[in-house]
């Protein structure tokens, strides 16, 4: 086929520009170390990744989420853990002045601080979180779960969180749940203990431990139940964290750009350039002579 | 032979190489001309000898030029839509990304408000992360509502050009009859009618009678003989005031919008109504069944006052979508519990974070995360695939060039030999008339 000088000067300019241009895209991707920047690059690829970091910004939430559950259980925990020992020391008491080697006036001594372990309960159930909402009021956060004369006021609702695809795990315990409902009243049971302690009544007293007993057992129950949340909840962050790596490794696998490739592709496009070049001057000198 | 039938016989070898000069300087003088037509004297024998020349005629392949012109008319078509939508997923491929990010953040921070739903900060942001989904499918929208707009915008001052360019091949037509005998006319007509291919596609050859007629896909003719049609854009109401494409023809109208196969209007109108509208319509789907989806949800459940029935988005649109302003303006509005119980409750928020893996999207086909994705991956499809297109196209074009350079173009080499060979006929002519001179020199000294 004949071709002319013109149509060979413009072959010899478009391979110049076209090498051009591959040179500026491999450049580009290896200091950027983006080979996917947008959807049009590689759609396939833009679509897996952004998927990736949806899941990845999902992640994160559920990490934040479980970070404040974990803070609101774990004041949970430190409350019961002071219900726990304000119940050992009433028991511890209970057990020591039920002896009838001890008169009346140290009952009424020990009455004394039956109540004020009673008071020390009352306001441990009252705890509230950073923000102010109880810990033990079940939804109804916003009042005191538990009213002077311990009788429960909250609900037997709970605040919960999704940890997981499909798993919720509730951060919140109902009061009930630790004393009245369908369980052992602490509070009523401390009040019938100071009674009968005023009353120097060993019988009653005597009555009183194996209540006592129990009402611990229902407080190392809940602890239990709060235990086993923040475990799910820590496993759940463990699970999160290894995938968390392997998302980044496939994001960074499917938009990013290889080091080696990309300084391949540019060795190889800057090569191109140079012959490209050096084809056109040659022509140009053919031309001119 | 009469010693004048020598002189004429000698006159008209040198008339036909200085035709044969004039022709050879005109290509020089063209080589850079985009659409000229290498040239040559036509010559003949004379009856008794001699040359004579007859004109001048161009190195043209009619079937070559007409499918030359078909394929730039798809050329040009590939060339704007693949233009028009480089330009598009600049400005709307990150506002996809965000999109997307938004949704997933959005949903996130309703499971993050789970974890104390209280919290007037969390509150707060689970707010902000909803108005920036309502804020980016706005974006989005105007960004395609503009590109759409101005693409329109092209598509009017397209059609003025191509009035323009039917009008000079009309008037090419018109030269080229009163003077058949210059080849130049032809050229300029040709150089006319491919650029007129380029601006509307269609198809322009040469008829019998030597005139070029171009006519459209759709079968309208815009050049027929020294007539040419108009070509405008009229806002169209039925288009949402976008301009539908017409061809005037006296006081017939023919739409020919939805019928053009290529040229530039072509590309644009395929963007402006296929590419850049479907876009929008999928914003606009996403954008009401999310907001109806998450509205169904939040109107049943109760904000921090143990109040229902409240919207969470108004607007039923990509571009109309925000957060209602009772809830941008009170959080505590957001609803988070279930109807009827106290503020610590989650339901309301499960119940929201539950849309996010609910098949509710797309028709009730995918997530609407993923209806998120898969808008932005079909514009990235769409643009990667007329980019193909182009190229593909380009290819064609180049090959069918290259063939026609190769039948028509000039080489200056070429040229120049031949005009050093035109040279030496010329030395040669004028020793024979000179000699002939001398003989008729010679006859009369003796006479």
């Amino acid at each position: 086929m004949r071709v002319t000088e013109g149509r060979m000067i413009e072959r010899a300019g478009d391979a110049v520009t076209q090498s051009r241009q591959r040179v500026q895209q491999a450049s580009q991707q290896i200091s950027s170390g983006i080979r996917v920047a947008k959807a049009s690059d590689d759609p396939t690829a833009w679509a897996a990744g952004a998927r990736a970091r949806a899941r990845a910004v999902l992640d994160d939430a559920r990490s934040s989420a479980v970070s404040r559950a974990s803070d609101r259980l774990g004041e949970t925990e430190r409350a019961l853990v002071s219900v726990n020992d304000d119940l050992g020391r009433a028991s511890e008491l209970a057990t020591q002045l039920a002896s009838d080697t001890y008169g009346a006036a140290d009952r009424r001594s020990g009455a004394v601080e039956i109540r004020a372990l009673r008071s020390s309960i009352l306001a441990s159930l009252d705890a509230r979180d950073a923000e102010g909402s109880a810990l033990f009021g079940g939804t109804l956060t916003g009042s005191p779960p538990f009213d002077a004369t311990g009788a429960y006021r909250g609900d037997q609702g709970s605040a919960s969180i999704e940890i997981a695809d499909g798993t919720r795990v509730d951060i919140g315990l109902p009061g009930d749940r630790v004393s009245g409902g369908a369980g052992r009243d602490l509070i009523g049971l401390l009040d019938t203990l100071a009674v009968a302690l005023d009353a120097n009544d060993g019988a009653a007293i005597r009555a009183s431990l194996d209540e006592l007993r129990g009402s611990s057992d229902q407080v190392i129950d809940a602890r239990s139940e709060v235990g086993r949340r923040m475990s799910a909840m820590q496993r759940a962050n463990d699970t999160r964290a290894d995938v968390g790596v392997v998302l980044d490794a496939q994001i960074e696998r499917l938009v990013g750009a290889d080091p080696i490739t990309a300084a391949t592709d540019l060795a190889r496009a800057s090569s191109g350039l140079a012959a490209a070049r050096a084809a056109a001057e040659h022509m140009m000198q053919i031309l001119q002579s | 032979m009469a010693l004048s039938g020598l002189y004429n016989l000698g006159l008209g070898a040198l008339a036909s190489q200085q035709a044969s000069i004039a022709a050879t300087s005109r290509n020089i003088a063209n080589v850079n001309t985009p659409g000229y037509r290498r040239q040559s004297a036509d010559l003949a024998a004379q009856a008794g000898g001699g040359v004579q020349t007859l004109g001048f005629s161009r190195a043209d392949d009619a079937t070559l030029s007409r499918r030359e012109r078909t394929r730039e008319g798809a050329r040009a078509g590939a060339e704007s839509l693949s233009t028009a939508l480089d330009g598009l997923d600049a400005e709307l491929g990150p506002i996809h990304d965000e999109l997307v990010g938004h949704v997933a953040e959005m949903f996130g921070s309703f499971g993050a408000l789970a974890a104390a739903p209280t919290d007037p900060n969390l509150r707060t942001d689970a707010v902000d992360r909803a108005e920036s989904v309502a804020s980016s499918l706005n974006r989005a929208a105007s960004t395609l509502s503009r590109a759409r707009a101005d693409a329109d915008a092209d598509i009017g001052a397209m059609a003025r050009q191509a009035t323009d360019l039917a009008s000079a091949v009309a008037a090419g037509n018109r030269a080229v009859r009163l003077d058949p005998s210059d080849p130049g006319l032809a050229d300029q007509r040709d150089r006319a009618a491919q650029e007129l291919s380029s601006m509307i596609g269609g198809t322009a050859r040469i008829d019998p009678d030597g005139m070029m007629r171009v006519v459209l896909a759709s079968g309208a003719s815009i050049v027929d003989g020294e007539r040419a049609s108009q070509i405008r854009a009229t806002p169209d109401a039925a288009r949402g005031g976008l301009s539908r494409v017409e061809v005037v023809d006296g006081a017939h109208v023919d739409d020919v919008t939805d019928k053009l196969d290529g040229g530039q209007i072509g590309g644009r109108l395929r963007f402006r109504d296929t590419e850049a509208s479907q876009a929008l319509a999928g914003l606009d789907r996403l954008a009401s069944d999310l907001g109806g989806a998450i509205n169904a949800v939040h109107s049943q459940n109760a904000g921090l006052d143990g109040v229902t029935g409240r919207d969470l988005f108004t607007g039923s649109s990509a571009a109309t979508i925000v957060v209602s302003a009772a809830v941008a303006a009170d959080h505590r509005l957001l609803a988070s519990a279930a109807a009827g119980a106290g503020p610590g409750d989650t339901s309301g928020l499960a119940a929201l974070s539950a849309l996010r893996d609910a098949r509710l999207g797309g028709g009730g086909t995918s997530t609407f995360q993923e209806e998120a994705i898969h808008l932005g991956a079909q514009l990235g499809a769409a643009t990667r695939t007329a980019r193909q297109m182009l190229s593909l196209e380009q290819g064609r074009s180049d090959t069918l060039a290259a063939i026609r350079d190769s039948l028509s173009g000039v080489s200056p080499e070429e040229e120049l030999t031949k005009l050093s060979q035109l040279q030496h006929a010329h030395e040669a002519t004028v020793r024979f008339i000179s000699t002939v001179d001398d003989m008729l020199g010679e006859m009369i000294s003796r006479l």
